[in-house]
């Protein structure tokens, strides 16, 4: 996807896949969104959006787990990958209000099972392309 | 999936309707009735910031009905992607513009001032909301201490206090309310109130009422650039003020 992976743009966070861990996500969400240059309001959004995925992920995780969030920094742009550890066949729920919430507040969003490793990535770009 | 279609089908007709029918008031109704839980888990989004659900949820609606009337469903986008920066929007904004009912540590709480104030004028002059690079220039403050202040003001808790509520509301009584009710949230509903009154007059009368009230044309002024006599101004004034009257009864009587 990227062109040149840079390990000193990247940052992951693990931490137990438990809903009490989110408000901790959050905050370093908000920390690294502003380091890439972000306006106040898109860290804002993005907080959100980081709820939303942690809401359509945490009900897939079986026993106790952790979920990693890994970050690409870039100036201007930022791309989050929260991950959880589910059933290979499980699928975020795509119908309900966090869904849509998610959608409208990320740039980029998409989701995937690899292997049962359920993902949800949020791109979120202080210049927003095509629209 | 049904109701998304539901949602564009309402939206196209309302659209496709003439400013002036009647049947744009009940597919308004009908949007909104069928997006209200969009609204309430927006609003419930920020509720742990100790400002009343129910008074999110009003500003909340505010911003679906600003969607419903610009949204353009020929864009093909979805109705709830296109409302939900909207609402969420509109919902920022109230938390911007009401004061902060802060109680959070203290340096962040001191710094919360200056940054509200360099937060309003930069945006002012950037047109967008300031970045947090933006804030530290301006205020010559960390960036740090700015994430931490920002962080402090969302989770501000405005510590209840029993002076707060009355007896009747399982308060102590002994000091006396301090609340107010914020007479602006009424302004703000009945501007939204009379858009669509607004938007029923007729072409020309819209005009004259907009140099007489916003630009604050005098009606021989109004006269002058419309091509009529002061008396017709005078006339017509009279007149759409009486419609918006009647038109701001009606659409209150149906809230009660």
């Amino acid at each position: 996807m990227t062109e040149h992976r840079n390990q000193a743009n990247e940052v992951q966070l693990r931490m137990p896949a438990d809903g009490a861990f989110v408000s901790a996500l959050r905050t370093l969400t908000a920390g690294l969104a502003a380091r890439c240059d972000l306006t106040i309001d898109q860290i804002e959004d993005l907080r959100i959006a980081v709820d939303e995925a942690c809401s359509l992920l945490l009900p897939h995780v079986g026993a106790p787990a952790h979920l990693t969030a890994d970050f690409t920094l870039e100036p201007g742009a930022i791309r989050v990958v929260a991950s959880v550890p589910a059933d290979p066949s499980a699928k975020p729920d795509q119908e309900g209000l966090a869904w849509t919430v998610l959608s409208a507040l990320a740039d980029d969003l998409s989701v995937s099972n690899d292997d049962g490793v359920l993902s949800v990535a949020i791109g979120k770009q202080r210049l927003v392309r095509g629209r | 999936m049904t109701e998304r279609s539901e949602a564009i089908r309402l939206l196209t007709e309302l659209h496709g309707l003439p400013e002036s029918s009647p049947q744009r008031q009940v597919l308004r109704d009908k949007l909104v009735e069928m997006h209200m839980p969009l609204v309430e888990y927006l609003a419930r989004r920020f509720s742990g910031r100790n400002e009343p659900l129910p008074d999110l949820v009003q500003v909340g609606a505010i911003g679906l009905l600003k969607s419903i009337d610009r949204f353009d469903p020929d864009r093909g986008l979805e109705f709830s992607t296109y409302a939900t920066p909207t609402i969420l929007g509109e919902i920022k904004r109230y938390f911007r513009d009401s004061g902060w009912l802060v109680h959070v540590p203290r340096r962040a709480q001191e710094l919360q001032a200056t940054l509200a104030t360099s937060r309003a004028e930069l945006s002012q002059e950037l047109q967008r909301a300031p970045t947090v690079a933006e804030l530290a220039e301006r205020t010559g403050l960390r960036e740090e201490d700015i994430i931490e202040a920002l962080d402090a003001a969302r989770g501000y808790s405005g510590v209840p206090l029993d002076a707060l509520t009355d007896e009747n509301h399982g308060g102590n009584a002994a000091q006396a309310m301090l609340a107010q009710l914020d007479e602006r949230f009424e302004q703000v509903e009945r501007r939204e109130m009379l858009r669509p009154a607004m938007e029923a007059l007729p072409e020309r009368e819209r005009h004259i009422l907009l140099l007489r009230f916003v630009a604050g044309k005098s009606q021989t002024e109004i006269a002058t650039i419309v091509g009529v006599s002061q008396m017709q101004v005078s006339r017509l004034v009279t007149r759409s003020l009486a419609k918006l009257r009647s038109a701001l009864t009606e659409s209150a009587d149906d809230q009660s």
